[in-house]
């Protein structure tokens, strides 16, 4: 049989280089793009879209970890063997970024050993694809990868302690409210109400639990600054609370209705940067870069797509 | 315009001389031009007593950076908890002691300075964010005085960012 494939005689392969200084080879982005490509794997949009490269993209970072969550939590049985090793790549590089830039250091330990305990469970192997050697390298890189970040999360603890003249707890309470304002998840203020006596009384305040509530479960639309419009979610809760006692509007304990609404519906996720679908052509890009529409007269339109729609597009 | 500066006194008895156009942001000094004819330049260095120098220098600088925001004033409203919003300048702004972050947080909210107030408290909520109780009080230098049967479990949240 004639060899049919590159030889001497053809055009020698392409190789790029990459930010890191290694080779890689050009990821073909016009591909594997379109959804009506069936045959696009998980492994070949991750590529297209540039996913390893973009986790250095702190705008990109959260959108991207919320991606491999889903995927790490719900669908580890549908992964190919080319698809864990695509996650491992991510996974590896977002560890590297979180060490460099010292943020989100404890989201990498949950999504570690979050997926450390998916293949643990996964034994014997019923709906896990791979073998036990694969199993085995998995389980050992994971457990390394876990190493490493306890290591380096108790140095940086250290090194932020400082006997400073204005300390946290010496500040203004007014200034205390503002900061605790600004953290968006009810865990964190919780966690906040635990340290201190002071803190704790800041943590308290209704006011801070309705805005947190508003802001979650709050209307969509923009016009909402209004104190009135509380959105489908509230108004439900509301509404089903009254049938059971008489509801005094001033005394609702928004910080229960936040706790029972985030039971109910998941807390509203709020991204930098999301990756767009164009409407007419069904490409997938970022959304700070551009797309090659073959619809160029017509005008453009994308949608954002959240995580899990991503997720569900591509499995 | 630009070119005028006007002299302002610190808590430590030091003099700092500012741009009219950043110090006319500032609400006291605001209050004093009301009071006074716009075109009569106060003679005598106006108090800010409630600042340091060095605070006051770092707050030059963000003021100095930021001049054309001022001109462009986005709708803030949404951007409330957005936490992509601290641009990399800031991030290295607010790359230095708890101390000072802390001062530039009151003098921010003195001189009535939303964006900066803003700026400094989403840094320090950053630093909060994904911590448990026991990691902020050491990041913090924070005292604990609750008794120990107020301290539950801390709350780790799966779904978190």
């Amino acid at each position: 049989m004639p060899f049919i494939g590159r030889d001497w005689r053809a055009n020698g392969e392409q190789w790029t280089k990459t930010e890191l200084g290694s080779w890689q080879r050009p990821k073909p982005i016009s591909l594997s793009n379109s959804l009506t490509n069936l045959n696009a794997s998980l492994s070949d949009i991750l590529n297209a879209l540039d996913i390893v490269n973009s986790v250095s993209n702190i705008r990109r970072f959260n959108y991207v970890a919320k991606v491999v969550q889903i995927l790490l939590k719900e669908k580890l049985s549908e992964l190919s063997g080319n698809a864990q090793r695509c996650l491992f790549q991510i996974i590896e590089r977002m560890i590297d970024t979180a060490l460099k830039t010292g943020d989100n250091i404890p989201l990498m330990q949950r999504i570690v050993t979050q997926f450390h305990n998916s293949i643990e469970a996964a034994y014997p192997f019923y709906y896990y694809i791979g073998s036990s050697q694969l199993w085995q390298q998995h389980i050992e890189k994971l457990t390394h990868m876990k190493e490493k970040m306890k290591h380096i999360r108790v140095n940086r603890i250290k090194t932020d302690e400082d006997n400073s003249k204005i300390k946290f707890d010496y500040l203004p309470v007014e200034m205390q409210r503002e900061i605790v304002r600004r953290l968006d998840s009810g865990a964190d203020i919780a966690n906040v109400g635990m340290i201190n006596s002071n803190l704790y009384r800041v943590t308290q305040e209704l006011l801070l639990w309705r805005q947190l509530c508003l802001h979650h479960f709050g209307d969509e639309t923009k016009n909402s600054n209004q104190a009135t419009v509380f959105g489908e979610k509230i108004s439900g809760f509301l509404r089903r609370q009254n049938k059971n006692m008489n509801l005094d509007m001033d005394n609702v304990d928004w910080k229960k209705i936040y706790f029972v609404l985030k039971r109910q519906y998941g807390l509203r996720d709020v991204y930098a940067e999301m990756i767009h679908q164009c409407q007419l052509c069904k490409y997938l890009y970022w959304q700070d870069a551009d797309h090659p529409c073959p619809y160029e007269k017509l005008s453009s339109s994308s949608k954002p797509i959240t995580p899990r729609k991503l997720v569900i597009m591509l499995i | 315009m630009a070119e005028d500066k006007i002299k302002v006194a610190t808590s430590d008895g030091g003099i700092l001389e500012v741009d009219l156009y950043i110090a006319k942001q500032w609400q006291p000094v605001k209050l004093i031009y009301e009071v006074l004819d716009s075109t009569n330049v106060p003679e005598n260095p106006i108090d800010l007593d409630a600042i340091s120098t060095e605070t006051l220098k770092k707050i030059i600088e963000w003021s100095n950076h930021h001049k054309q925001d001022e001109a462009d004033s986005a709708d803030n409203s949404e951007n409330d908890r957005n936490h992509g919003e601290i641009s990399p300048w800031d991030k290295t702004f607010f790359n230095i002691k708890q101390e000072m972050i802390f001062e530039i947080i009151v003098a921010a909210d003195h001189l009535g300075m939303t964006e900066l107030l803003d700026m400094g408290c989403k840094t320090v909520a950053n630093m909060i964010k994904g911590k448990t109780p026991e990691e902020v009080r050491q990041t913090f230098n924070i005292p604990n005085d609750l008794p120990p049967l107020q301290t539950a479990q801390p709350i780790t949240s799966n779904e978190n960012q």
